[in-house]
């Protein structure tokens, strides 16, 4: 790749030698008829040039071709002008002869014959008479005149197989009822025969065979189009018509229709109903027929109509299959501009025209034509329908989007901000914009020193652009308006309930997502966005009904991607993702969020509705799920913070602030909504992965950690284990005395499936809360929860259990950790001494109890030896630690004990912590049983902290 | 039970009855030789296809009109298009910037891509491309030209030598700049790289 820029020129770095190869590899698909269509309007154009200059210049020039043989003889340059001017005449005649053959007879031919013999028809031998004894220089003559094979469009391969597919969709009742229809698709054939894109383009009016052809589509394989010999991707009509056959309908299938006269009653919510305008399509089909209709009677011309390609086409602005584009597009400029002049109060040709204007990169015209379009249906009142009025208002406020989009939180850091933040890791101080820094600086300082960017972002940051406000207030005031005249408009509805999101007003969205869905009879962006709200209000069961729902209606394929959990794996469970065969991800997406489940008081996993919940606002939100954007919503939730450096039409840098640690760092064209982590957001966010592949965050369903102990001790009979929890529920928790809440303790095994279950009501107020259950060696891990279900608001304490420590002469039980004793007074019976500590993460006191149990297991044990030792987690130092029995004066090192009859042995110290500094540590008691030469130990975590800060605060 | 499913043909609309064979002998030719070239090469630096078509239409319609101006001793037929095809593409933006919608939104530009073989790779490849067009429009417009000629159109050096009218060598040269302008454009978006010509 390198002799690209020369033996002698540059030497190349490996960047740009990745840039040109990139570059390189870009392709351009043309529309196969792109090449003919143009071929002929120039034809049609020569035929015109020729015709006016026979009347006009043709004589004159004759007479010049003389002078010029005569006088320029000999000189190249002028003889190949000469070359083209002949052969632009002799052409002429051949277009004539092509163009208008009525003409020809009776028109002089002032072309000396002796100089230039005209042929009848063009032949290559005529043409070499006049070319090659001019003796032209290398160029254009010498082109060989290749024959192209003639254009071919895409054709199915396996039709059978496309027909069988499409009738196995085709609904067994349908059938019987002798429903059938014809879809009208339009797809992008690509240049390997693969349908890239599926277009809607007339329903059959029963939403269930739309869905069959929308589905079937993408799966069909085509020979694709070719030009020039060469495969290339194109558009193509395609048409999947499902034929009733008068054998297999059945007549009591049939629906009977009775004539109504009961009392009116609003129609029955019935969100299983597919709304028919799913899909890719720009208008929603009543708007289609109705703008259709409209444009129609302001042509007024149904020839004009026929020549220029069906309705659809012209009010779409775009040029059916196979017509010459400019041509068109003048033609139907002239013919709208007519329309709008002859029906000044219809504002269908104006809708029309501005569609072309914004294909052809004229925003600004195209936003004009669109108002003009609203003043107009404004003063044609009930002759135009709430629908194309809204659509209109729909149309102008996703122009004005775009210039949102592009200033929305831009702003830039001044370089004064830098001065007394330091990061020694950053050894450039980076380019600067004047006096303003450079993305590139910004993104440096992100991530060698995040907390310092924090600062400078704090101290300097400055907004750049109002317009940005400007423009959303026009714009939400065109899609309010669009709802309003039309409440079942999805563009609309969507834009605002997602600026509603943005804002964390889940009651009002909610409330709008319920209009809407009602409006449009069970939308499936409709129940997205209200169950992304109900899961925001805590309401996650609800909101999984909705998505239920929703994934019901929606494309299987879009579908899928809202349940799709590749984002949210580390890289085994990726790759184990990846193996698992497509039918059965489902399942294998079950089994993966089950363990995760938050909240097993509740019936729905908060965590799965959770993520569906984030992928539906990205799906919504970026366009799809499947993009650097998407990916980082839906593992971490929405950012806390972002704030955007550029320019408004350039590209731009958005910073995604997730808190501690750097943002994440991606880039965006102005008016896009498409954004790509830079590549250094891309490393960290692939890092990250491995690290915290999922953050189900505090802005979701949030579970608080409880504070409290889960203990193990064994009953009066033998084997038998019982669990103890002791707990407090936190005031964030106790609403009111009047509430109840569930408390659950959740016995599961290895795999996370539930072994037993112990649920009660208690008051929801501040309170110690003690439970106790049988339990099983089987047992791998204990839940306790403590759930609100009026606000939604959950406490857990989670453990994993490990066996307890056993040997086969003693086994000592859990550790619990109480409250010390005071003084020897204090101990009569253990049950009214012992208070089991309920914050166990923030000891400050100098002193804590210890209670547990010792069993005999085995052969008699005499007498054993207790002690304590704290270990340091972080460091693995040991301490040893002075121990006080229970109604003893004075710590020891250790202390000898007899066991009680029975086998079971109560012990209760109090253990000395002034040496244990701050930190995380392990206690660990130690029953030594010298006669057996056994150590048994038991140990609980117990970090320590002078300032205790509750998590749950 | 029978079929009851029919999948029809594609439907193309009839290709217009014109024939071609009405143009120039000569013209007809390089159109067909050539069309691509000054398609891709004004695609390179337009935003849309539909735009790319028109401007395309333009110049063939512009060429047509001067077709007996041609002088094969400057330049061959190819240099010639692509000259028209130059003016072309800065009066159609020009037009643009009086009409104040310079920047276009490349949100879908469905008709480039890269050659790869997934769909899911090729909507990524899609925006990648979509930031290489935008910084390259942020360019000044010898850069825009140089690299629309080498990428759009395809030429080598030899042949944008020959359209520029300098040597191989200026052309290496001038491309390696414009490249290295180019990645820094996209490295730094603030940064100014238009130069003096604007």
């Amino acid at each position: 790749m390198i002799d690209r820029f020369g033996r002698d020129g540059p030497r190349v770095p490996d960047e740009l030698r990745a840039l040109d190869a990139e570059l390189s590899s870009i392709r351009y698909e043309e529309r196969p008829s792109f090449g003919p269509e143009l071929e002929a309007e120039l034809a049609q154009e020569w035929g015109l040039l020729k015709s006016r200059r026979r009347t006009s210049v043709r004589p004159y020039a004759a007479a010049a071709v003389v002078v010029l043989l005569l006088a320029t003889a000999g000189v190249p340059s002028a003889r190949a002008s000469l070359v083209r001017l002949i052969g632009s005449f002799q052409s002429d005649d051949a277009g004539a002869a092509d163009v208008q053959p009525e003409v020809r007879p009776t028109e002089p031919d002032p072309t000396p014959v002796v100089i230039l013999p005209l042929p009848v028809e063009r032949t290559e031998e005529a043409s070499r008479r006049v070319t090659v004894p001019m003796d032209p220089p290398s160029g254009p003559e010498t082109i060989d005149r290749t024959e192209w094979p003639v254009p071919t469009m895409p054709e199915v391969m396996d039709r059978a197989r496309v027909e069988a597919q499409v009738f196995r969709g085709y609904p067994l009742a349908l059938q019987r009822a002798g429903v059938g229809g014809s879809v009208a698709l339009l797809l992008w054939v690509d240049s390997t025969g693969a349908v890239d894109f599926v277009n809607l383009v007339e329903g059959s009016g029963v939403p269930e065979l739309d869905r069959v052809a929308l589905q079937v589509a993408p799966s069909i394989r085509f020979r694709p189009a070719t030009r020039r010999g060469r495969a290339v991707g194109t558009w193509v009509q395609f048409p999947i018509v499902f034929r009733v056959d008068p054998d297999a309908i059945d007549p009591l299938a049939l629906p009977i229709v009775e004539a109504f006269d009961g009392p009116e009653v609003d129609e029955p919510l019935d969100l299983t109903l597919i709304p028919e305008w799913r899909g890719e399509i720009a208008l929603l089909a009543p708007v289609q027929r109705e703008a259709g209709e409209l444009l129609e009677a302001a042509i007024d011309d149904d020839d004009l109509i026929d020549e220029l390609g069906p309705i659809e086409s012209i009010l779409a602005g775009e040029p059916p299959a196979g017509v010459a584009p400019t041509q068109w597009r003048s033609e139907v400029t002239l013919v709208l501009e007519r329309a709008m002049i002859r029906d000044p109060n219809n504002p269908a040709p104006l809708l029309a025209l501005a569609r072309i204007r914004r294909k052809q990169g004229l925003r600004t015209e195209a936003r004009a034509l669109f108002e003009r379009g609203i003043q107009r249906a404004e003063r044609a009142g009930g002759s135009v329908s709430p629908s194309l009025f809204a659509e209109l208002h729909y149309q102008r406020a996703t122009l004005i989007k775009e210039s949102w989009l592009a200033h929305r939180d831009l702003g830039r850091v001044s370089t004064g901000a830098f001065a007394g933040v330091v990061c020694p890791a950053a050894t450039s101080t980076g380019r600067s914009d004047g006096d303003f820094a450079s993305a590139g600086r910004l993104i440096v300082w992100n991530y060698l020193c995040p907390a310092a960017l924090g600062d400078v972002f704090d101290s300097g940051f400055e907004s750049t652009e109002q317009r940005g406000s400007d423009d959303f207030a026009d714009m939400m005031g065109s899609f309010h308006t669009a709802v309003a005249a039309y409440p079942e408009h999805v563009g609309a509805n969507v834009e605002i309930l997602l600026a509603l999101a943005d804002e964390g007003r889940w009651s009002e969205v909610l409330d709008g997502a319920r209009r809407f869905v009602r409006a449009s009879r069970g939308h499936p962006y409709g129940l997205l966005i209200g169950g992304l709200a109900l899961q925001r209000l805590a309401r996650s069961d609800e909101a999984e009904n909705q998505f239920t729902l929703a994934l019901r209606g929606l494309p299987e394929s879009e579908a899928d991607a809202l349940q799709d959990v590749r984002f949210v794996l580390g890289e085994d469970g990726l790759a184990e993702y990846r193996r698992v065969a497509s039918a059965e991800r489902r399942d294998w997406e079950q089994r993966f969020w089950a363990p995760l489940d938050p909240i097993l008081l509740t019936a729905v996993n908060e965590r799965s509705v959770e993520h569906v919940a984030r992928s539906a606002y990205a799906h919504l939100r970026f366009g799809s799920t499947d993009n650097d954007a998407g990916e980082v919503w839906i593992r971490y939730g929405r950012p806390r913070d972002i704030k955007v450096v550029g320019r408004s039409a350039g590209l731009r840098t958005e910073f995604w602030d997730y808190g501690a640690g750097p943002d994440f760092t991606f880039s965006r064209v102005g008016s896009s909504r498409a954004m790509d982590l830079t590549p250094e957001g891309r490393a960290y966010a692939d890092d990250l992965r491995e690290v915290l592949a999922h953050r189900y965050g505090a802005s979701s369903r949030s579970v608080f950690t409880l504070p409290g102990q889960v203990t193990r001790f064994y009953g009066g009979e033998p084997g038998a284990l019982e669990v103890q929890i002791h707990t407090e529920v936190p005031a964030f928790l106790a609403t009111s005395s009047s509430d109840t809440l569930d408390l659950g303790l959740f016995l599961l095994d290895a795999e996370g499936n539930q072994i037993s279950v112990v649920q009660r009501l208690i008051k929801a107020e501040v309170r110690k809360v003690a439970l106790r259950a049988p339990t099983s060696p089987d047992v791998a891990s204990i839940v306790v929860e403590l759930f609100n279900r009026r606000t939604g608001q959950a406490g857990a304490i989670r453990e994993a259990v490990t066996p307890l420590v056993v040997h086969e002469s003693v086994a000592v039980s859990d550790l619990l950790l109480v409250r010390p004793t005071r003084s020897p007074k204090e101990v009569s019976r253990y049950s009214d001494w012992l208070e089991p500590l309920s914050l166990v993460g923030a000891l400050d006191a100098d002193a804590v109890g210890v209670y547990f149990e010792v069993y005999e297991t085995g052969a008699a044990v005499t007498w054993y030896r207790l002690r304590a030792e704290v270990v340091d987690r972080e460091t693995g130092v040991v301490t040893g630690v002075p121990i006080r029995p229970a109604g003893e004066d004075g710590f020891r090192p250790t202390w000898d004990r007899f066991p009680a009859a029975g086998g079971l042995t109560s012990e209760f110290l109090t253990v000395a912590l002034s040496d244990v500094e701050r930190g995380r540590h392990t206690l660990r008691i130690i029953v030594d049983v010298p006669e057996v030469g056994a150590g048994v130990v038991a140990q609980r975590d117990l970090d320590r902290r002078k300032d205790p800060d509750q998590d749950w605060d | 039970m029978q079929t009851l499913v029919r999948v029809s043909d594609p439907a193309p609309r009839a290709a217009p009855a014109r024939s071609p064979e009405a143009l120039p002998d000569d013209f007809g030719t390089w159109f067909r030789e050539h069309q691509s070239a000054v398609f891709r090469y004004i695609r390179f630096r337009v935003a849309t296809r539909e735009a790319a078509e028109d401007v395309t239409s333009d110049v063939f319609m512009k060429a047509l009109r001067s077709f007996d101006r041609y002088d094969a001793s400057r330049a061959s037929p190819r240099t010639w298009l692509l000259r028209i095809a130059r003016n072309a593409v800065t009066d159609y933006l020009r037009a643009l910037q009086r009409r104040g919608s310079l920047h276009v939104s490349l949100d879908r530009i469905p008709d480039l891509v890269a050659n790869v073989p997934s769909a899911e790779e090729r909507v990524i490849k899609q925006e990648r491309i979509q930031r290489l067009l935008n910084g390259s429009q942020m360019l000044r417009k010898a850069d825009q030209d140089i690299l629309s000629l080498r990428y759009g159109s395809g030429l080598q050096n030899a042949e944008i030598a020959e359209h520029l009218g300098i040597s191989n060598n200026a052309v290496a040269v001038r491309l390696h700049r414009a490249l290295k302008r180019l990645k820094d454009v996209l490295q730094d978006p603030t940064e100014d790289v238009r130069g003096h010509d604007r």
